[in-house]
């Protein structure tokens, strides 16, 4: 019979298991790729939007009234801004991440608490705890520059083994997944607290709004408030149990795909871009070491079956040896990073 | 240590997490700071049945009337073709863009700034094909136009006013004597009935 383990036990092995970090990894590579959407569009107008040249709306004022954050000159803000984008690309390779990913998190949340009108949406408030955690993980041990650079570092010592895959504690992978089902458990008691929801009224009134991008299907179903009505009840159980059941089980080869549709039907009715993508960046969080096996495997099958997906496999392998083996370029690779940072910067305020 | 501070970390993160599902569910302060926004997941759950649009217009002294907003820098569409004044709800940015575009251009006199909103039904969004799906009669869009606000040449607010769907709902309320004394019933608690308030009693007793 199989004993079942203590209550604390099984929280430990929940946050503090070692893992390699693949998802937080993916995650980590995607997001800023996706946030690149929202941030190079704004890049032009950053004057306009965020400094005090400009017209900033603070999230501040509808909740205390006033302006709670410094407004800075046009200039200085189009260098922070560039230093944000700058950062946010580094993040994705993975260079110097752990700053890169503190500075992105920063600058990011600053800057859309001072535009409350055409930059802060809750998908943006999404992305900031995620850069958050991803601030407190080892996102940049795979698949980065750093991960690269340290490895190059560790293969001139002979006495040392061969490079191993780094491992770490769960627990960040752990609260971006909790912040996921904390999302949609509180977007179900929205919904709850909304009695026009489940008549249909909202999700009708939605679709016929006009502030998002173009969704024609949407409005084309808002013809058929039955529709949306049976939609809206799926849509709140879906998200109360996910918490309960988005879990490694069999539930969750459920759950996760009707996540993924559910928020691919948003782009089609409701005209939301940039939520679902968000949203599927978090959804990385979910792979494990096991996942990544499975899913490496499932990928060399396909490379062997399908010729161009070798080739493409065998031209990146060429290029990444290419490289070669660069063990002078790691001890200064922080202070090039320090440096080129403020170069960045100033050229970034010029160039504005 | 490390694991000391681990533990610190994911004990305040939950419980940020917590806190904001908890105010939300039990409207306890759940707009207290802006930090709640961070914490607090209400979204997608305020869509009125009016489209609203805005405009911010300054009056010369000649009686001309300038369009003074989205301003004079380039125009920015964030979400789509709509351009950014449309989707500031609170009115936070609509006087900075109005001086902001005074500031900088040459112009006679201006005696005054208004705010307009400019409101219509959502049915009119519908397009031509999806209209005549629902309805017999033609489409005949009808736009309201409601002056939120005005304001002195610079800056400085003579009046101010709440948004159109709010007077709707004001007026419907007030319209309305049964809403009317319910609106004067008991105070905001979670643990009584409605239905044992002291001013309902006394309603129900005429």
């Amino acid at each position: 019979m199989e004993s079942r383990e203590p209550l604390s036990v099984r929280i430990k092995h929940f946050f503090y298991d070692e893992e390699v970090p693949y998802g937080l990894a993916l995650c980590r590579i995607s997001l800023p790729l996706v946030l690149m959407g929202l941030v190079l569009p704004r890049w032009i107008v950053c004057r306009e939007l965020y400094s005090a040249d400009g017209a900033t709306g603070q999230l501040s004022v509808g909740y205390l009234g006033y302006d709670l954050l410094p407004e800075l000159p046009g200039s200085v803000v189009a260098a922070l801004y560039t230093v944000m984008v700058i950062s946010m690309l580094t993040l994705c390779a993975g260079w110097n991440t752990r700053i890169s990913a503190i500075i992105s998190f920063a600058t990011f949340t600053y800057f859309c608490m001072l535009d409350c009108v055409s930059t802060m949406t809750k998908y943006t408030a999404i992305s900031s705890h995620v850069m958050f955690i991803l601030s407190l993980s080892d996102c940049g041990a795979i698949w980065s520059v750093d991960a690269w650079l340290a490895r190059r570092q560790r293969n001139l010592n002979p006495t040392k083994p061969m490079y191993v895959m780094p491992k770490s504690a769960a627990w960040p992978r752990r609260m971006m997944q909790l912040l996921i089902c904390y999302v949609y458990f509180g977007a179900a008691v929205t919904k709850i607290h909304t009695p026009s929801f489940f008549s249909g009224d909202q999700l009708q009134y939605w679709m016929l709004t006009h502030l998002n991008y173009q969704h024609p299907i949407g409005e084309l179903l808002s013809l058929y408030p039955i529709l949306l009505v049976a939609m809206g009840y799926v849509t709140v159980i879906w998200e109360v149990t996910f918490f309960f059941c988005g879990w490694k089980s069999s539930w969750r080869s459920f759950y996760l795909p009707v996540g993924i549709l559910f928020h691919f039907l948003t782009a089609l009715t409701l005209g939301l871009l940039m939520f679902p993508m968000v949203c599927y960046c978090t959804y990385f969080s979910y792979l494990d070491d096991e996942d990544m096996a499975t899913s490496c495997a499932w990928l060399r099958r396909q490379t062997r079956r399908f010729g161009w997906l070798k080739t493409a496999s065998v031209r990146l392998t060429d290029w990444r040896n290419r490289l070669g083996e660069r063990p002078e370029w790691s001890r200064p690779s922080p202070i090039w990073f320090a440096g080129a940072l403020p170069v960045v910067a100033l050229r970034g305020a010029a160039f504005e | 240590m490390k694991r000391w501070l681990s533990n610190l970390v994911i004990g305040l993160y939950l419980s940020a997490l917590s806190g904001g599902i908890v105010s939300y569910t039990l409207n306890f302060g759940p707009s207290c700071h802006p930090i709640m926004y961070y914490f607090v997941w209400d979204m997608f759950c305020g869509w009125s049945s009016h489209e609203i649009r805005y405009h911010v217009i300054g009056e010369g002294e000649s009686g001309t009337c300038y369009q003074l907003a989205p301003g004079p820098w380039l125009r920015f569409m964030p979400y789509g073709d709509l351009d950014r004044l449309h989707y500031d709800v609170l009115g936070n940015s609509h006087r900075k863009m109005a001086l902001n575009t005074l500031k900088v251009t040459d112009h006679e006199p201006i005696r005054r700034v208004v705010m307009l909103e400019e409101v219509w039904p959502k049915k009119y969004n519908w397009s031509d094909a999806v209209w005549a799906m629902r309805y017999d009669e033609p489409k005949e869009p009808m736009s309201y136009f409601w002056q939120r606000s005005e304001m002195t040449e610079d800056g400085h607010v003579l009046s101010a006013v709440p948004d159109y769907t709010t007077y709707l709902n004001s007026k419907s309320i007030a319209n309305n004597p049964r809403l009317v004394n319910d609106t004067q019933i008991g105070k905001k608690h979670y643990m009584v009935s409605p239905i044992i308030r002291t001013g309902f009693q006394e309603n129900t007793d005429e």
